[in-house]
């Protein structure tokens, strides 16, 4: 008990001698702040309307509401103070009657009540104190345990718990519907054996464990990481063993297109550097026998060499510039007919010098893009550089269509173009090589990491030799907006 | 006279690789293709006893001719003395599974150490 805690009193007595004994008898009490002395049920209940009381005294006979139904309704008080019955002789039954409606205890009127009251009155105060206690525990108890399950229930992971027989003993939403899909179409009976996976050792060893697992699930690859750990009893033994699966796919994806990233751009910035030093040797060998032809072309290359490198590494930093994540570039509402002249302006010279004719097709429902301004810009940018920079005459290109699932950029020229036959091979042996993409420099390499951050796909189409080249790429139909709407 | 193909769509490339045979004259003879699709041609059309190879190639890579020349049960020679030449780094030319009569060069090439490879391969033929 609170030691030093002090208590508030409240008596209900009509009879002043009465009152004036009981009140004394309390006060003497050390651990009484204040007792206070109504003659009345409605007074006691318009002050314990206003003022905390600890403990409520009742006298059964009151004028007006008696005393049983005083302690009836402050029971039905929030908070409410403890309550106590004082009885004339001879009334056990109402005495009964009191505790029934929640009173502590009950005193006889006899003769010594008063000395007994005290020891009543303290008794009451520490049993009341020690059932506030236990309400309020539990109460705590109660929200953590609301708090913990909403934790556990709403999280984007899977979270398990099984016994040590391996019945699952809980399964948050995630976790009960993969639980519940198992041997399905969707959820292979594999994932069965990856989520019981070290089980065993986890209880033998106590130690804890993280499996890293690839499924297919929906035809979709998923990669996922599942961290399991022991649940220790009280005597250190264990008792469950619990799970949390997460989903690592889009991770992975992320990790690879990192990987391919860096591993294309050493590969663009590397060839030239080969190349020039390799000039350089040429040039070298060429000045010992003094052979002035065979030193202007090596320079020749040399210097072009150098010129591609500065350029791939331009290119590199305007790409790190606009952010090799779309996350890092704010993403808005632009026209791209707006965003095509301005292209259309840097690439001018070129343009006119070989006096290609610039066509646009971009229809008003398709006008409205929502993403990087920039990082597009650069994509757009780099697809009709390498169209010009390989049409030495005729036209380039630029439409876009709309169906249900795609936003088609396409640009087109009538350039050198490639042989057709292989063309399907092409592709197929691209994914399966897996190594470089067969790009025209770095500039296709961009375009490539660009549609793939927003989720699309690119693809280079020829005819056949001179006969041009088409690249399409392909973004989610919802990038494009209606004019006016976000 | 041994006839060299050299594959590589770096036109800069093939002038070097001129200049690194040109006291060669007598015993080789260099033809240049600028794509696979053009070496598959001149394979087809000539004998050669060996192939400078380049691997990072669009549109078909060089992987698809060493495969092609390696594997196809139609192609004459599946031993044909082949060098891979590229910057790529060896571990990423894992793909390369087959390499009886296969030499592998990152560039930049070195002259001495190519020409000698060269004359090593074809010899041993």
């Amino acid at each position: 008990m609170n030691n030093n805690k002090k208590y508030r009193i409240l008596l209900v007595e009509d009879d002043p001698d009465h009152a004036f004994l009981e009140k004394e008898a309390v006060n003497r009490m050390e651990r009484v702040s204040e007792i206070k002395c109504v003659p009345t049920a409605k007074e006691a209940l318009d002050l314990l309307k206003k003022n905390k009381f600890d403990l409520v005294l009742v006298d059964f006979n009151l004028p007006g509401m008696d005393g049983l139904e005083l302690i009836k309704k402050v029971n039905k008080m929030k908070n409410a103070p403890a309550t106590m019955m004082l009885t004339g002789l001879g009334n056990e039954k109402i005495a009964v009657e009191a505790m029934k409606a929640g009173a502590y205890d009950y005193i006889t009127k006899e003769s010594g009540y008063l000395k007994h009251m005290a020891q009543a009155v303290d008794s009451v105060l520490e049993r009341h104190d020690l059932a506030r206690k236990l309400d309020d525990t539990r109460r705590e108890l109660r929200e953590s345990a609301t708090k913990l399950r909403a934790l556990i229930e709403y999280s984007p992971h899977a979270a398990f718990m099984k016994d040590l027989s391996g019945k699952y003993v809980l399964l948050n939403k995630q976790a009960s519907y993969i639980v519940n899909s198992l041997g399905r179409r969707n959820v292979p009976l594999e994932m069965s054996a990856v989520l019981s996976e070290n089980d065993k050792e986890i209880i033998a060893k106590k130690n804890t464990k993280v499996i890293r697992a690839s499924i297919m699930l929906e035809e979709q690859e998923m990669h996922f990481e599942i961290s399991k750990y022991p649940v220790l009893g009280p005597g250190n033994e264990v008792i469950y063993v619990c799970g949390i699966c997460r989903d690592v796919t889009e991770q992975k994806r992320i990790e690879k297109l990192k990987d391919n990233l860096i591993r294309d751009i050493s590969h663009e910035l590397k060839t030239p550097i080969a190349v020039a030093m390799m000039a350089n040797d040429m040039c070298r060998r060429a000045l010992e026998e003094n052979d002035m032809d065979r030193i202007k072309k090596a320079q020749q290359i040399l210097m072009e060499n150098l010129l591609r490198l500065s350029k791939n590494v331009n290119n590199i930093l305007s790409l790190s510039k606009l952010g090799a994540s779309r996350n890092t570039e704010k993403e808005e509402l632009f026209s791209i007919k707006d965003l095509i002249s301005e292209i259309r302006k840097d690439l001018d010279y070129d343009i006119v010098r070989k006096n290609l004719e610039f066509r646009v097709d971009v229809p008003d429902e398709a006008d409205n893009f929502f993403g990087g301004k920039r990082i597009i810009g650069t994509l757009i940018y780099n697809l009709v550089d390498n169209s010009v920079k390989f049409t030495k005459k005729g036209y380039i290109a630029i439409s876009i269509s709309l169906n249900d699932e795609w936003i088609e950029l396409c640009v087109k020229d009538s350039g050198r173009g490639m042989p057709a036959k292989d063309m399907n091979k092409v592709f197929e042996e691209f994914y399966q090589i897996d190594t470089v993409v067969p790009g025209t420099g770095i500039g296709l390499t961009i375009c490539k990491e660009i549609a793939e951050l927003y989720n699309g796909s690119i693809g280079i189409f020829s005819e056949g030799k001179g006969k041009g080249v088409s690249v399409t790429v392909k973004f989610p139909r919802d990038r494009v907006k209606q004019k006016g709407s976000k | 006279m041994r006839r060299i193909l050299i594959v590589d769509d770096d036109t800069d490339m093939h002038v070097i690789y001129r200049d690194l045979f040109l006291g060669k004259k007598e015993v080789y003879e260099l033809a240049f293709a600028r794509s696979v699709e053009e070496a598959i041609d001149k394979l087809d059309l000539t004998d050669f006893d060996l192939v400078v190879l380049d691997i990072v190639m669009g549109p078909l890579s060089g992987q698809y001719l060493f495969l092609k020349i390696r594997e196809d049960e139609k192609f004459k020679n599946n031993a044909m003395p082949i060098i891979v030449a590229s910057v790529l780094e060896d571990k990423q030319l894992t793909f390369l599974k087959n390499r009886d009569n296969t030499r592998i060069f990152q560039k930049p090439l070195n002259k001495e150490e190519f020409l000698c490879a060269i004359e090593e391969m074809l010899s041993v033929q």
